[in-house]
């Protein structure tokens, strides 16, 4: 259904004898990031991710503060602005964009809140569609147990700011409140105005025996095992599938495509890891 | 020149006369006291420029808005505690086979050092157990958990019961055996279950917020104390809650009167601490969540225009700051059913006093709609971009019997 919409759009588009110049946009997760490209994505990704562009250099990688509040001027007020330089700077008509974990809530309010910022409806009206890679578009219970507590803990954690706005966010009692009255893409609610595609980590492999368990970076066993305890069995080590899966529609789950039936954790999820790369190179 | 002025005059009043017999709220919105709220307060949105957007919901099944309130649920508990407690060993209750246990340190300084794993010691019925797992902050921040700095966590196997927690080589001299820590008790398998909600998810200024509670084992309701408070967007303790057990097992408490404040801080949350005792072992459980109070910084104020394809939708403002109206827009097919046909979106940045955000109707969709008349705006809310709140939400729209005609461009929709 995904690529038949498409179909029909290009044939819409080249009747019309305009050519689409496209784009792919890397939007990070949790984190206040600069250098998104080497410290995120890592360039072996996002080189063989943009060899699906017909022009290679259109390619965008997001560095904005999202360890703020989704609606936040450094969250979704910078997302806005470098999108809208992405498009305008290099006449960007089709924008495929790439999101992880809760990037893809920023990239949620933006088009689900056209009216927050009039930049809002050009980018929304240039995006094709959304890739997201193991969205927290319900939260998880791991911000709850670090956020949680005696009155001392939680609140002068955040407020002196060691805690971040994001975490405090992506509890998962906060997040159904967003999703019931600012974001779109729930069940019940008004689908989002642009194709919103789950890639859903279902679990996470930590043999030390097991090459495929390095890539993307060994994380060791422990701290992975103290983690699990709070999230369900279907978990990519931080969200839980139903999470994962919570918004738009779900493109796949991890297993079906990855090489070798491979599972992919938070982590990998955002690296050149078992083909995923080659898939969103190929859906471009 | 006076006959063409009265002809004129005569003609707009019948072209207004008309738009207003066709366009009309289904019941007039109740207009609510409105203030400004303090300065203290930070904008979060001044974007002056009027936005209007209208998305298509062709085909699209939508839901009645519930406002239920989120159900959470807890199998963990938090203790404060201090270095001296610590090193003197400090008893954690158990019900289950499994558990994990957070340690950190309440404020980090240049003094503060991470627990290592040979200085804590467990006991289980006066026997030493070691934990099967230890992990560092750096090993629980590299898969995602965000803990604090100097933070560990132990995976301990065990049973029901008392587990003593003890933590060796902390400075516990003078002022130092006061250092605040926090100990975070979290039971996967456990069948001792706190359940905290509240009555609704979102609620309208100067009404009543109630909280229940209630704490199950294996399912059946387990009496217990409970203690509470509720804390606002800037995380800053609002009141305390007292409970009274409202039926077996549950628990309710009410706080009256909550008035919004501004959500760019965040959410309101209610936050629960307990403890029972079931069959001789104590269980100590917490929980927390979130919900909304809209806040009253302006109101529908039942005017209601129309000028060719445009609903003007009257405001009262009493807190300059950019505002949204959005609604669903309906019609009904061969059937009578209704089913949706956009999501009609208008923001602009209001100044104090009367004024209107205008809706589009988006005339092209209706038409690739094939619905009929009266169409309808439900899901109405009023919301205050600029500080993140929602101010006013109608249960009852504006029905539309007949579209507006467009005259004055000669087209005729």
């Amino acid at each position: 259904m995904k690529h038949l919409k498409w179909v029909l759009l290009c044939l819409s588009i080249l009747s019309t004898t305009v050519m689409a110049n496209t784009g792919v946009a890397f939007v990070h997760g949790t984190g206040n990031q600069s250098n998104a490209a080497s410290d995120y994505w890592q360039w072996d990704n996002i080189n063989s991710i943009r060899q699906g562009l017909p022009d290679q250099n259109n390619y965008v990688v997001i560095n904005c503060n999202f360890e703020k509040y989704m609606w936040d001027a450094a969250a979704a007020g910078c997302l806005a602005g470098q999108l809208s330089n992405f498009i305008s700077s290099k006449n960007i008509t089709d924008m495929v964009v790439i999101t992880h974990s809760n990037g893809g809530n920023v990239m949620r309010w933006i088009m689900s809140n056209p009216t927050y910022d009039s930049r809002y409806p050009n980018i929304i009206s240039k995006i094709r569609w959304v890739n997201a890679l193991a969205p927290s578009s319900k939260g998880t219970p791991l911000a709850n147990a670090v956020m949680q507590g005696n009155v001392f803990e939680s609140a002068l954690g955040w407020l002196l700011g060691y805690k971040s706005d994001a975490v405090r966010m992506q509890q998962t009692s906060w997040m159904d409140y967003y999703n019931n009255n600012y974001l779109l893409g729930t069940a019940g609610r008004p689908a989002l105005p642009k194709g919103f595609w789950n890639v859903v980590g279902s679990d996470v492999e930590t043999s030390i025996f097991d090459g495929d368990s390095y890539c993307g970076g060994y994380h060791l066993n422990v701290g992975l095992e103290i983690t699990q305890a709070w999230l369900n069995s279907c978990s990519d080590g931080f969200l839980e599938c139903s999470s994962q899966a919570g918004a738009g529609n779900t493109w796949f789950y991890d297993t079906s495509r990855m090489n070798g039936g491979e599972p992919l954790s938070h982590n990998q999820s955002r690296r050149k890891c078992f083909g995923l790369d080659t898939i969103l190179r190929n859906d471009i | 020149m006076k006959k063409q002025t009265v002809i004129i005059t005569t003609w707009l009043l019948t072209c207004s006369l008309i738009a207003h017999a066709e366009v009309s709220w289904i019941k007039i919105p109740e207009a609510q006291n409105i203030a400004a709220i303090s300065s203290k307060f930070p904008v979060n949105n001044a974007n002056q420029e009027a936005v209007i957007y209208n998305q298509s919901l062709l085909g699209q099944s939508i839901s009645s808005e519930t406002n239920l309130p989120y159900q959470a649920e807890s199998r963990q508990y938090w203790l404060d505690t201090n270095a001296q407690k610590l090193s003197s060993g400090l008893g954690l209750p158990l019900t289950s086979k499994q558990a994990i246990i957070r340690i950190n340190p309440l404020e980090v300084d240049s003094q503060t050092h991470a627990i290592g794993a040979n200085q804590v010691e467990l006991f289980f019925e006066n026997e030493k157990i070691m934990p099967s797992v230890f992990a560092d902050a750096e090993q629980l921040k590299a898969v995602g958990m965000p803990v604090e700095d100097h933070t560990i966590a132990l995976k301990v196997n065990a049973h029901a019961g008392q587990l003593m927690l003890k933590v060796n080589g902390l400075d516990v001299s003078n002022k130092s055996g006061n250092k605040a820590y926090v100990v975070h008790v979290f039971e996967p398998d456990s069948t001792e279950v706190l359940k905290l909600t509240t009555d609704k998810q979102s609620y309208a200024s100067g009404t009543d917020v109630v909280v229940k509670t209630s704490m199950l084992s294996n399912k059946s309701s387990v009496p217990m104390t409970v203690n509470g408070y509720i804390t606002t967007p800037n995380g800053e303790k609002y009141t305390d809650l007292i409970f009274m057990e409202s039926k077996l097992g549950e628990y309710q408490a009410v706080v009256p009167d909550v008035k919004g404040m501004s959500l760019a801080t965040g959410l309101w949350e209610v936050h629960t601490l307990t403890e029972a005792t079931f069959k001789g072992n104590k269980i100590m459980r917490d929980a927390s969540t979130a919900f909304a109070v809209n806040l009253a910084t302006a109101t529908f104020n039942g005017d209601l225009k129309t000028i060719n394809d445009s609903l003007l939708i009257g405001i009262d403002n009493a807190q300059p700051s950019r505002y949204e109206v959005r609604g669903v827009l309906s019609g009904f097919d061969v059937s009578g059913e209704k089913q949706a046909i956009a999501l009609l979106m208008s923001a602009k940045w209001l100044e104090t006093g009367h004024s209107n955000i205008e809706l589009k109707l988006p005339l092209a969709l209706i038409k690739e709609s094939g619905l009929t008349a009266p169409f309808v705006i439900e899901q109405m809310s009023l919301k205050n971009q600029s500080l993140m709140a929602p101010v006013q939400h109608l249960t009852e729209g504006i029905t539309i019997k007949q579209l507006p005609k467009i005259i004055n461009n000669g087209l005729v929709k």
